[in-house]
């Protein structure tokens, strides 16, 4: 269910684009109608259409008329690329920002993470594939 | 259902007289078989030497002032919540009115006929009220126009009674005055006494028909019209059942 | 087929009260509105007016262009649900309720109602006293659903239902809507609950009009803003602040008007915490008797 406070059209556009991201919703697959998603959230069509109206804009989804909306094909890639861009400012500095407020030294933090890198090599060496 | 104002009246009276007929032919029925036992309670004690009745038909009048009373009461509000317009209301109310009080008129006067042909066979005189417009059974015309004005002038009383109640506002004085003015005037018209404590002051025995009609007529309308000026923007209230 | 309402300069007087003062809106039909409003703001009293129960004491009241006041071309296409006692007497059965709609209502679904009624088992025989408040409100419901008129409105119909009738009725509300679209408004107190149904809010208050919005936008208007009191009494400087709380040095402002992503980064800067507001208080604040909004 939505969280009742933030703008709901903001949070259908926002799940969107997570199951883009992760893979539930793959290119060219056609997502739910408005009034199925309407009618699944309890919500008001215009609203599920003000969030694939703003997914159009971003080129999330496409439309084909009289059939529904889809993914388009390049919205993963395009999403994936847009948070790499926001990563560091986004992720990485309010991290940071954390660490320094309860006090960890930035070393542990550098060192932390160099070992999930080892981790990662060590998968990959064993042959099993990292998406 | 078709648009024209007309064809809507017709549809809600008719719709209102399938429903109530029935109901107003067994209510008669069953008023038949009361007056029966009746007669027969009071000759078991005296000897008869009256109709009986005529004196029960003329509380009929009170059966139809609350069908007046019920219909702006109760109903006027449902037909207004279901998206009827209150001339629409009023229009189809008129119509059911006078067609339901020629029935009921109708079986009334059959009723007297009926009593006079049993108390003929009874050797029992058949004397009438005398401020009625007829002194007989057999005047079918005029015995039927007294009890259908009776009941059209009654009903029309519970309407706007019920119309002033309803919509409060200090209307509730000026109907109860309307209405006994109704009942004085239109008394003498009709030969029934309004109600019990109001004599006759006139003679009505002396009035032509047409006198007296136009008596009925003066009662009657200001009572409609006053209805009428009541009802076409009364407010609806919420009513919690 | 979608009605439009149109109300200007509305007034409505009765014995010392005045219920609507200068009310002007207009809504586009074929949507669901929420008609919000405290106790006493009017909410009864315009939807009364909109369906013909009342004549406007002044201004003006049209539906899809034209008078609603005995004007039996729009009031057939209006169905207004209120209280119980609107439909049929204490003694009437629910069936017989159901007959006298079918008979005074041209557009009435009949096989509609037959339906809702099984479904939410509301007893047939009963008379409308005898029925639960609950009962009584989900039947109301079901008269508004199977009027089929292309100006549904609500008023605080749900009194009593709990909530899994509620949300099973809006369910079918917004099923039925989206299959055949029609002007519907709301008028409720449960704001956060209903607010997802809505396209667009109208608030009132003491008989005027506060706002008329999408509640999208809306919602969207509002944020609380957490932090030190200075760093936060900075922020909203020059803002519209419906509502400030402190605990020690900590304040807690609720400001309105919207805040763009530049604004965000400064609050963020600044060590602030943005959060949403519900569309609950919102309302509470921009109603308040001391006059909502600075």
């Amino acid at each position: 269910m939505f969280d009742d406070r933030s703008p709901i059209y903001r949070q259908i556009a926002d799940q969107v684009k997570a199951d883009v991201v992760s893979g539930a919703l793959d290119g060219d697959e056609q997502v739910m109608s408005t009034n199925q998603y309407a009618a699944y959230y309890r919500i008001n069509p215009a609203t599920v259409a003000k969030a694939f109206q703003q997914l159009v804009d971003e080129q999330v989804l496409y439309k084909k008329r009289g059939i529904g909306m889809f993914v388009s094909p390049t919205a993963r890639d395009a999403l994936r690329a847009r948070r790499r861009e926001h990563f560091f400012s986004d992720v990485v500095d309010p991290m940071v920002a954390e660490a320094r407020a309860v006090g960890i030294p930035l070393g542990e933090v550098v060192a932390r993470i160099e070992h999930l890198a080892d981790q990662d090599e060590q998968a990959r060496r064993a042959g099993r594939e990292d998406r | 259902m078709s648009d024209r104002a007309e064809d809507r009246t017709w549809s809600i009276a008719r719709l209102l007289l399938v429903t109530h007929l029935p109901f107003l032919l067994l209510c008669w029925a069953v008023f038949a078989a009361a007056v029966l036992v009746v007669t027969i309670g009071i000759d078991l004690r005296v000897t008869i030497s009256q109709s009986v009745w005529d004196p029960a038909a003329s509380i009929v009048r009170w059966f139809a002032l609350g069908y007046g009373l019920y219909f702006v009461n109760r109903m006027l509000p449902v037909y207004v919540a279901h998206g009827r317009t209150r001339h629409e209301f009023l229009r189809s109310m008129a119509v059911f009115l006078l067609v339901a009080a020629a029935m009921v008129a109708a079986l009334l006067t059959f009723g007297l006929a009926l009593e006079s042909v049993l108390y003929r066979l009874m050797d029992w005189p058949h004397r009438i009220p005398a401020e009625r417009l007829f002194d007989s059974a057999g005047q079918y015309p005029l015995v039927f126009l007294s009890y259908w004005a009776m009941l059209v002038i009654w009903a029309t009383i519970g309407l706007l009674l019920a119309a002033g109640f309803y919509r409060s506002e200090g209307w509730e004085l000026p109907v109860i005055l309307l209405a006994l003015a109704m009942v004085m005037v239109t008394g003498y018209g009709i030969g029934f006494n309004g109600l019990p404590f109001l004599g006759a002051v006139v003679d009505v025995a002396d009035l032509p028909l047409a006198g007296s009609l136009a008596l009925c007529l003066a009662g009657l309308l200001p009572g409609a019209a006053a209805t009428w000026a009541l009802v076409r923007d009364i407010p609806i209230r919420s009513r919690v059942v | 087929m979608t009605l439009g309402i149109e109300v200007a300069g509305l007034r409505l007087r009765y014995r010392d009260v005045t219920a609507l003062d200068d009310l002007s809106f207009t809504l586009p039909g074929g949507r669901i509105y929420g008609l919000l409003g405290r106790n006493g703001s009017g909410k009864t009293s315009l939807l009364s007016v909109l369906a013909g129960f009342r004549k406007a004491s002044g201004g003006t009241v049209l539906v899809d262009g034209q008078p609603v006041f005995e004007n039996p071309g729009i009031t057939r296409q209006v169905c207004l649900i209120r209280e119980t006692g609107d439909i049929g007497d204490r003694d009437e059965r629910v069936g017989e309720a159901l007959h006298t709609a079918s008979r005074l209502r041209p557009g009435w679904d009949g096989d509609y109602a037959d339906a809702l009624v099984d479904r939410f088992e509301v007893p047939r025989h009963k008379k409308l006293g005898e029925l639960s408040l609950g009962q009584r409100s989900t039947l109301g419901m079901i008269f508004g659903l199977a009027a089929r008129t292309p100006l549904t409105l609500f008023d605080e119909s749900h009194l009593g239902m709990d909530a899994p009738s509620r949300a099973a009725f809006h369910d079918e509300l917004l099923a039925d809507f989206m299959a055949r679209p029609r002007t519907i408004v709301v008028s409720t107190h449960l704001i956060d609950e209903l607010s997802p149904l809505f396209e667009e809010v109208v608030i009132i208050d003491a008989g005027r009009l506060v706002l008329q919005e999408e509640t999208e936008a809306l919602r969207a208007r509002g944020a609380d803003v957490t932090g030190p009191a200075e760093a936060v009494d900075r922020f909203v400087a020059g803002r519209t602040v419906l509502r400030e709380r402190q605990l020690g040095r900590t304040k807690s402002a609720m400001v309105y008007g919207g805040l763009d992503e530049r604004h965000r980064r400064q609050a963020r800067d600044a060590g602030l915490d943005l959060g949403p507001v519900a569309l609950q208080d919102l309302f509470v604040h921009l109603t308040q008797p001391s006059g909502g909004p600075r």
